[in-house]
């Protein structure tokens, strides 16, 4: 145990000065800041001895069903949806933290309005998580044939400690395959003809902080 | 607060009684807490089994079903079935005030077999919970409105398979928490078969 080594007396001992301030000013060392696992028995520690939160944190953000969010059909870069609605959360983190993010939603391609070609086959959504701006999942192309789809993204990310933001984004694209150089091409072509429709939006944040 | 004073004893001084009893009463009057802790001073030597990620059956719980293929002809939110007596479903306690988080994670693969054009069917998803469950399919269900998930099945004879996830941070406290799969279509007719399999339901409790 301990920093601290008992300086015991014998009888008819003079108890020193230096000994009673050595043993005093140790003492009040280890229990000033410095108690440690050396001090507790195996196992001493239990549920209600820790911080709330001390350990895992979630936060959550979605929408309800009957507030769904458009994406905005005039752009194939990654977006946030109509008035950012796609959801996102923005913490402090106490301390440096492994983040495993989850986020399922669901889709709804209007397609009632747009031309009928083998061209709108090639509209489609993508997905991906972003954590302070670097992602940590992407899903596929989903095309427009499937009018109602749905996606689920897990991915996890180390942070250190202090302010960060996790959002969920797609971006609406027409989709073609480059054989000669294996890629996919991406154009805008089409897509303002098709709205989509995005509901079930939840974004789940857990913070593992120990 | 429970930091301690020291009042050193200096040689050819007198050792005053009322000194010593101000160092004895100061520690007679501590109570360890967080200032007396060296920081990350404790490691898992430390800590009781399970009282960070818990173990026990109260934390957590998943119900599945196998792979058999299972038909789906219902209309109505049906409690995926896997056989007369069991449904899919998890069951736990939350109670947020004591730090703890519930997060819920429901799956199922889906084979739809579409014999005809222009029905247009839905197949839909959605995450119900219940605390008046007993495990022998009845119970008062309340749909969990957000978990929705509709994925629509492509006409012309295409067999469409895929599998719907759904994951849930679930924010009501109770002692007595079910959550179940339910499935049902809208646009359906007969001649088409809809198959279901493989399902889950899994409740995961965080505590601290």
């Amino acid at each position: 145990m301990w920093a601290y080594a008992p300086i015991l007396s014998d009888t008819q001992d003079a108890v020193l000065t230096e000994d009673w301030d050595l043993t005093f000013a140790v003492l009040a060392g280890v229990f000033n800041g410095g108690l440690d696992r050396d001090n507790f028995a195996d196992g001493a520690i239990v549920r209600d001895h820790i911080k709330k939160y001390a350990c895992n944190r979630v936060y959550s953000d979605g929408g309800s069903w009957a507030d769904p969010v458009s994406a905005d059909v005039g752009t194939t870069d990654w977006q946030n949806g109509d008035s950012d609605g796609l959801p996102s959360v923005s913490e402090e983190a106490p301390v440096d933290t492994a983040l495993v993010v989850h986020y399922s939603c669901a889709w709804t391609w209007d397609s009632s309005s747009g031309p009928t070609s083998t061209e709108q086959d090639r509209i489609c959504v993508q997905w991906r998580l972003v954590v302070n701006g670097t992602t940590i999942a992407k899903s596929g192309w989903s095309p427009l044939q499937r009018a109602r789809h749905h996606v689920y993204l897990v991915g996890a990310s180390p942070i250190e400690a202090g302010g960060y933001t996790v959002r969920a984004q797609m971006r609406i694209a027409r989709v073609t395959f480059n054989s000669a150089t294996s890629n996919e091409d991406i154009s805008s072509e089409g897509i303002g003809d098709f709205p989509l429709i995005v509901n079930g939006r939840e974004l789940i944040v857990i913070e593992k902080r120990r | 607060m429970s930091r301690i004073p020291t009042l050193d004893i200096n040689v050819g001084e007198t050792a005053e009684v009322a000194d010593i009893n101000t160092v004895l009463t100061a520690w007679n009057n501590v109570e360890i807490g967080a200032e007396n802790l060296r920081d990350e001073g404790l490691d898992r030597r430390s800590l009781a089994d399970g009282i960070v990620h818990p173990t026990d059956a109260d934390a957590h719980d998943l119900f599945q079903t196998s792979n058999e293929q299972l038909g789906l002809n219902a209309t109505s939110p049906t409690l995926i079935v896997i056989s007369s007596a069991e449904a899919v479903a998890a069951n736990l306690a939350l109670d947020q005030t004591e730090g703890e988080e519930l997060l819920v994670f429901a799956g199922c693969r889906y084979k739809c077999s579409h014999g005809g054009t222009g029905n247009n069917p839905i197949l839909n998803f959605q995450l119900g919970y219940a605390t008046d469950y007993t495990g022998t399919g009845t119970g008062t269900w309340t749909m969990i409105g957000d978990t929705a998930r509709d994925p629509s099945i492509e006409d012309g004879g295409v067999e469409n398979r895929g599998r719907v996830s759904i994951a849930h941070h679930f924010q009501t406290d109770g002692p007595d928490l079910t959550f179940g799969l339910f499935a049902w279509l809208t646009g359906y007719t007969s001649g088409q078969t809809y198959d279901l399999s493989n399902a889950t339901v899994f409740t995961r409790r965080l505590d601290l």
